[in-house]
């Protein structure tokens, strides 16, 4: 997936401005920056649900997954017909197979199909939010801040199950957070978004070790670390 | 649902109404339909409690009798109404952009239009009678229910899993059908009770006006019509349709009143609640501590108790932090610190004191100028109507019986205290044009307009950038240093607390699970959850080629703690015996308390 010269406004205001970007097959990308630097926006452009200016090629079939697995799920279907409504393609007897195996690849129970979302946690609700991105065979896989609404000790088997997911699929993934340190864990390369541009971009350990924007090191030093 | 006496009396009404549709004409029609040449025009005697028609019929059985025909009505016009309501506020979402504001427009211009005169005029033009009455009284009904629809759909439309299925190209017929009216159906359904109400008053009012029901048939509204004009005569023949009328239409609206307020409260999980074994302070008073609470216990009806014998100590000039995932109730445990736990949940506690004294003892004065909240978003701490200089100073005047001069001098010198540049023209300002990071500034500084012992921050830093968030933690720590006061941090985030405090304590399911210096955390942490925690978290250290650690399970509701240890089912270590009996929270070296049978 590339976009070249990417730019989203509203009204006056331009969120994105003359952004290129590329995502590799089989690589997880990350977009990094703060509240109103646009990173959301361009993630929206690319999943075709703002207007923009500027390329998207390469992807055809992108799909998102959101940061609130709570408000991302009708809470009035169960797991089996949200997940289903990717594969209205197929023929009504085929599905449920379908949707077992999107269930499975995100390490859920079969089970699971037959629930409505109130009865899963955080993570399992973020599961399902990935195994119905999955059915729809997307070319990208938008993953805007999903696990900043989760708690940490289900965090860890998101981010797993994201890295998993590359590995064995080849997908290529945009990674937002503004967690620089979730960033680090799961991306093969990081682009640093602030005020709408995109000020650097590298291999994951070049930009954490030697950060050439001022704005990164600036990010960089704020991570809160315990002391070791 | 049944619990106010008005939600009884509503049912109570309905039924009855019900009930008298129901047996009403096959036990008396006859009765009402009997002439009688003898009676005719009588007011109310033995036989005829209500009088007698032109005709002389009864008029108490012919009352009774009308309620099936004024119900049908009644429920009919609801339903037309209700249902071009719903189809006129949902088109929008399918239509064409052009033609949906068209349809959008023209309910707005319905809405505005007084509902009677529509009913009249579309009764008039759809021809005398009972069906022109419904059908007009459904066109007076129709642009609320299509109003109430479209603001409705519009809520849901916006929502994730409807982004979700248009990426997923699901056509909008579709997620019209199949995510927007599912989750908009209850509120329609209960404002349709209430419209049956309304119904059954517009029908009896154009019967009344002669537009409605005409004879032989008759509802209430006709019976009324007809007893009117001699009401100086004989009262008792209008006033007997009148109460039906009445009755009826205060019936239905009390139980949509009652079915509206039901759906909007979330039913309190009825459990019994588990006996509380008497609380036995399990630490000394700690004298010169800040805060020294002890056995800290919040309950909310039906026995979910999501704070559970908590006990903490803040010492002068120290941060400490309370860590844990939601729902492990650090919010709750900060808010009874501060007496602002929300209705209906009550505080039970062996001891709060604040330096020294009895929270419960303190004066409001004392307690506003010698305890300083700040929350996740400092829009709920400021009003968002006055300028920041003026809500400061309204502390000194409030608490302080300082002057207004005095009080904006103070104003201004606390805001430039926590580094807000030019803090006389900040004073001047709304919190809407600061950014969030000043806005936590200015509600940080009105907590510094008293002389405050004891600083309550509930996750200032959560809603803020990590660059903004590193000021307002060295703020915190700043005033802490320097006032010598003591301060409660709660977090979810144990890198945040590692940063900025002096000592841990971490919660899970309403239990101090383990106390610790945060300089030990790290190495020393000794509870599996507390490990757990720091394993699941990433930093720019963690090793990239390993899996992340996390936790299996969830953590338990309020409402389903059991007996033993609360963290036992994803507990690593977990034998039998913490599933049965609740480890103690007990010294596990200098100034470090851990819960675990596994540990000591």
């Amino acid at each position: 997936m590339r976009v070249d010269d990417l730019t989203v406004r509203y009204g006056g205001f331009t969120a994105v401005e003359a952004v290129t970007l590329e995502v590799p097959p089989g690589r997880i990308v990350g977009l990094v920056g703060e509240s109103g630097s646009g990173k959301s926006s361009l993630a929206r452009a690319v999943s075709g649900l703002v207007p923009h200016t500027g390329r998207v090629s390469g992807a055809s079939r992108v799909q998102m997954v959101f940061q609130d697995p709570y408000a991302s799920l009708d809470p009035r279907m169960r797991v089996a017909e949200s997940v289903g409504e990717a594969l209205l393609h197929l023929p009504r007897r085929s599905r449920p197979a379908e949707v077992t195996r999107m269930l499975e690849l995100v390490s859920l129970p079969p089970e699971t199909a037959r629930r409505y979302p109130r009865e899963l946690s955080g993570g399992q609700r973020q599961r399902v939010a990935i195994a119905r991105a999955l059915a729809a065979d997307p070319d990208l896989l938008v993953a805007d801040e999903i696990t900043s609404a989760l708690d940490v000790s289900v965090q860890g088997a998101i981010l797993n199950l994201i890295r998993s997911l590359r590995d064995r699929t080849g997908l290529p993934i945009l990674f937002i957070s503004h967690n620089l340190a979730v960033v680090r864990y799961v991306c093969d390369e990081i682009a640093v978004m602030h005020r709408g541009r995109i000020v650097e971009h590298g291999p994951t350990l070049d930009l954490v070790s030697s950060p050439a924007d001022p704005y990164t090191r600036t990010l960089l030093e704020a991570v809160p670390r315990l002391p070791r | 649902m049944l619990r106010t006496p008005a939600a009884i009396a509503g049912a109570a009404l309905v039924t009855l109404m019900l009930v008298l549709a129901v047996i009403g004409p096959p036990i008396w029609g006859e009765a009402a339909a009997r002439v009688d040449a003898g009676a005719i025009l009588q007011g109310s005697s033995a036989a005829h409690p209500l009088g007698t028609d032109n005709l002389g019929r009864d008029l108490l059985a012919r009352v009774l009798v009308a309620s099936r025909y004024s119900l049908q009505l009644a429920i009919a016009a609801a339903l037309i109404g209700a249902i071009a309501g719903i189809v006129l506020g949902a088109l929008p979402s399918v239509l064409p952009l052009r033609a949906g504001r068209l349809v959008t427009g023209t309910v707005n211009a319905l809405v505005a239009f007084p509902g009677l005169l529509l009913a009249m005029f579309t009764a008039v033009v759809a021809g005398l009678g009972a069906r022109g009455a419904v059908l007009g009284i459904g066109a007076a009904i129709a642009p609320g229910f299509a109003r109430l629809t479209q603001t409705l759909a519009a809520s849901v439309a916006r929502a994730d899993y409807v982004a979700a299925a248009r990426m997923l190209r699901v056509p909008r017929r579709r997620i019209l059908a199949r995510h927007v009216l599912p989750n908009i159906a209850e509120p329609l359904i209960l404002n349709l009770t209430q419209a049956l109400g309304g119904a059954l008053l517009g029908l009896a009012g154009m019967s009344f006006l002669g537009l409605g029901v005409q004879p032989p048939d008759y509802d209430w509204g006709r019976l009324l019509f007809d007893g009117f004009g001699r009401i100086y005569i004989h009262p008792e023949v209008a006033l007997g349709p009148a109460a039906a009328i009445a009755l009826a239409g205060i019936g239905f609206n009390l139980l949509g009143d009652a079915l509206a307020r039901h759906a909007a409260r979330t039913p309190a999980p009825s459990r019994a609640a588990e006996p509380r074994p008497r609380p036995v302070p399990d630490t000394e008073p700690e004298p010169g501590a800040v805060l020294d609470a002890a056995g800290l216990t919040v309950t909310f009806p039906g026995g979910v108790t999501p704070v559970r014998e908590v006990s903490l100590t803040v010492r002068p000039g120290e941060i400490v932090g309370l860590v844990g995932e939601s729902g492990s109730g650090k919010s709750l445990t900060a808010a009874a610190v501060g007496g602002l736990v929300p209705y209906p949940g009550t505080v039970h506690h062996e001891r709060l004191r604040l330096c020294g004294e009895d929270m419960a003892g303190l004066s409001r004065e004392r307690l506003g100028t010698s305890l300083a909240m700040v929350f996740q978003d400092p829009m709920a701490s400021l009003n968002p109507a006055l300028k920041i200089g003026g809500q400061l100073a309204e502390v000194a005047v409030v608490h302080q019986n300082a002057t207004r001069d005095e009080a904006r001098r103070r104003a201004v010198d606390r805001l430039g205290h926590v580094g807000l540049p030019e803090p006389g023209k900040q004073a001047g300002r709304h919190p809407h044009q600061l950014s969030g990071g000043m806005r936590q500034r200015a509600v940080i500084a009105m907590g510094l307009m008293g002389n405050p012992k004891l600083i309550i921050a509930d996750e200032p830093t959560t809603a803020l950038d990590v660059t903004v968030q590193r000021q307002i933690l060295r703020l915190l720590r700043d005033v802490v240093d320097e006032s010598g006061a003591g301060a409660l941090f709660i977090s979810h985030d144990i890198a945040v607390v590692g940063e900025l405090c002096d000592r841990v304590v971490v919660m899970y399911a309403g239990r101090v699970v383990e106390e610790l210096p945060v300089d030990r955390l790290a190495k020393d942490a000794a509870h599996p959850y507390t490990q757990a925690l720091i394993a699941s978290l990433p930093d720019m250290d963690t090793d990239r080629s390993l899996p992340l650690a996390s936790i299996p399970g969830r953590q338990p509701a309020p409402a389903e703690v059991g007996f033993g240890c609360a963290f036992a089912p994803r507990c690593p270590l977990a034998t039998a015996r913490c599933t049965t009996d609740r480890p103690p929270l007990e010294p596990h070296g200098h100034d470090h308390r851990v819960a675990c049978w596994e540990v000591s």
